[in-house]
C-alpha cells in the first residue's frame, strides 16, 4: 500500500489480501475502504451507482429531432420528437418506430448533449441520419448514422438475458413534453432554454403481453413524458440496457420492449446497410450541405 | 413461427429490399431507401401491416418487378403548410394511441401536403403529427388509417379552415 496514512489500522498484508479478494464487496459495504489507493487501476473497485450509470449512458443517448417542424422561431430543442440510443459501434441507434413514422431520413437529426470519451463533458453534438429501418413487427426502428457518430458512445451493454420483475431501473431521455426541458416560463421568454436530459427511476413491476403484437412488454412504475419514446431502460443492478421505452402515462406506468428482441434486428440492419454506407455523405459533409 | 425463423425472414427481406432500393433508385432517379420500398410494397400489394410482407418471401428481382411502374414521387409529398393551434381541437374522448412522440409541448400541429399520396378522406386533408390522425377538412371527421374515430366541433373545423391559406379547401359539409 502506498501513499498517505489511513485512518484505520489495516496492515500492509491485510490490505493486499483485501484488495485481491474482497475489494469489490468491501467497497460497497465499508465506506472507509474507498480511501485505499491501488497500485493496479484494473482492480480498483467501481461502485455502480445511479449517478455513474447515467453519466456512462449519456454520451450514447440522443434527442431525435424532426427538422421539418422548425418554425420561423427555430428554437433549440423545439423539434424533439423522441429519444434514441447507440446500439452498435458501427453506427446504429435504436428508437421507437412511431417516433420516426412518416419522416424522411434527411429530415431527421440526432443530437446529444454529451461528448464521448475520452473528452467527455457538455456540448451539443448533432449528427445526421443516413437511413431509417423500421422493424416489420415491433414498434422499433434502427437509425443508421455516420460510423464515427457512434464511436465511444456504446457505453452500456445491451442485455441478452431476460430481466426479472423487481429489477431497479433508470429511464434516461429527452422528454420535451415537460417543463424540465423548457424553462422559459420561469426565466422569461427570451431566456436561454434548458434541455437537460431527464432521468426517471422505478422498478420493473410486471411483464405483460402487448395488445397487438406477440411479445411480452416490460412494465415499470415510472412516470414518463412525450419525447421519452425510444429511451433506454437501464438495469441498475447489471448496468446494462434491458429495454426500449415505447409508451406510458404521466404519473403512471411505462412500457418497453425487451432489448434482446431488438438485437437480431440491429445485426440484420447492419448487414444490409454496411455495403451501402459509402454512398452516404459523412457527418461533416452533411453539415456543410445544410 | 419461432423467433429465430422470424429473425431470418426479416434479415432476408431487409437485404432484398435494400438491394432493390438501389436498383429502383437508379431506374427511377428518386433517392430510395429500404423504408420507401416497404411503403411502396404495402400500397402495391394492398397490405395493412409490414409483417405481412415477410410471408410473401419476396426476393430482390420480385420486388423490382412488382414496383417497376410505381410512382415513387408519391412517397415524397411536399408540405403546403403547417397549421399550429394553441390548444388541441381533438375531442378528449377520441381514442388516441398511447404513444409518446411529441411534436410540440405547447400546442398541436396539423400538416397539409401537396400531391398527397393518399388523397383520402378529403382532398386536401390535414395530418395531425402528434396523434397520427387525419382530418376531413369538409366534414371535420377524424380518421385513423381508414377507420373513423370521431369528429371535431363545427367551430374548431371553421377555425382550422381559416388558418389554411395556401390551398383550396373542399366545400364545407353539413
Amino acid at each position: 500500500m502506498k501513499g498517505k496514512p489511513h485512518e484505520f489500522s489495516l496492515s500492509q498484508e491485510c490490505a493486499k489480501l483485501a484488495r485481491k479478494h474482497f475489494a469489490r464487496r468491501l467497497s460497497h459495504t465499508w465506506h472507509g475502504f474507498e480511501q485505499l489507493e491501488y497500485d493496479d487501476e484494473r482492480i480498483r473497485p467501481k461502485l455502480i451507482t445511479k449517478t455513474s450509470l447515467v453519466a456512462d449512458a449519456l454520451p450514447g443517448i440522443a434527442m431525435v429531432e424532426d427538422l421539418t417542424l422548425a418554425g420561423s422561431r427555430r428554437t433549440v430543442g423545439e423539434d424533439i420528437v423522441g429519444t434514441a440510443f447507440a446500439a452498435d459501434i458501427r453506427g446504429y441507434y435504436l428508437t421507437a418506430k412511431h417516433v420516426i413514422n412518416g419522416v424522411q431520413a434527411g429530415a431527421l437529426r440526432l443530437q446529444t448533449n454529451f461528448q464521448a470519451p475520452p473528452q467527455k463533458g457538455y456540448g451539443m453534438y448533432p449528427f445526421s441520419v443516413q437511413a431509417v429501418y423500421p422493424h416489420p413487427q415491433l414498434d422499433v426502428a434502427v437509425l443508421a448514422v455516420p460510423a464515427n457518430a457512434a464511436k465511444g458512445r456504446v457505453s452500456l451493454p445491451l442485455q441478452r438475458e431476460d430481466v426479472s420483475v423487481g429489477t431497479d431501473i433508470l429511464l434516461v431521455g429527452y422528454p420535451s413534453g415537460t417543463d424540465l426541458i423548457f424553462c422559459d416560463e420561469i426565466l422569461g421568454p427570451k431566456s436561454s432554454k434548458s434541455f437537460s436530459p431527464v432521468a426517471f427511476n422505478g422498478i420493473i413491476c410486471a411483464r405483460v403481453p402487448d395488445d397487438i403484437r406477440p411479445i411480452e412488454l416490460l412494465v415499470y412504475d415510472s412516470t414518463t413524458f412525450g419525447g421519452n419514446s425510444g429511451a433506454p431502460v437501464i438495469s441498475v443492478e447489471s448496468g446494462s440496457i434491458v429495454g426500449l421505452h415505447l409508451r406510458g402515462l404521466e404519473n403512471h406506468v411505462g412500457y418497453a420492449v425487451p432489448i434482446q428482441k431488438c438485437l437480431a434486428f440491429v445485426d440484420a440492419v447492419a448487414e444490409a446497410h454496411e455495403p451501402r454506407r459509402q454512398q452516404y455523405p459523412s457527418n461533416s459533409e452533411h453539415k456543410a450541405r445544410r | 413461427m419461432t423467433a429465430d425463423d422470424l429473425s431470418r425472414q426479416i434479415a432476408a427481406f431487409l437485404k432484398a429490399a435494400t438491394v432493390a432500393a438501389d436498383q429502383l433508385a437508379n431506374s427511377s432517379g428518386v433517392p430510395l431507401e429500404y423504408v420507401h420500398i416497404e411503403e411502396a410494397l404495402l400500397k402495391t400489394l394492398e397490405l395493412d401491416e409490414s409483417i405481412d410482407l415477410l410471408s410473401k418471401h419476396l426476393g430482390t428481382d420480385e420486388i423490382v418487378s412488382l414496383l417497376a411502374d410505381f410512382d415513387f414521387r408519391r412517397l415524397f409529398p411536399e408540405t403546403i403548410e403547417d397549421v399550429r393551434l394553441d390548444s388541441s381541437i381533438i375531442p378528449s374522448k377520441t381514442a388516441r394511441q398511447l404513444i409518446e412522440v411529441t411534436v410540440r409541448a405547447d400546442g398541436e400541429v396539423w400538416r397539409i401536403h401537396k400531391n398527397d399520396p393518399d388523397p383520402w378522406p378529403s382532398n386536401p386533408h390535414a395530418h395531425n403529427l402528434q396523434s397520427g390522425l387525419k382530418l376531413h377538412l369538409g366534414t371535420g371527421e377524424l380518421f385513423r388509417k381508414k377507420r373513423s374515430v370521431g369528429k371535431i366541433s363545427r367551430k374548431d373545423l371553421e377555425l382550422i379552415r381559416t388558418k389554411i391559406t395556401k390551398c383550396q379547401l373542399p366545400p364545407l359539409q353539413a
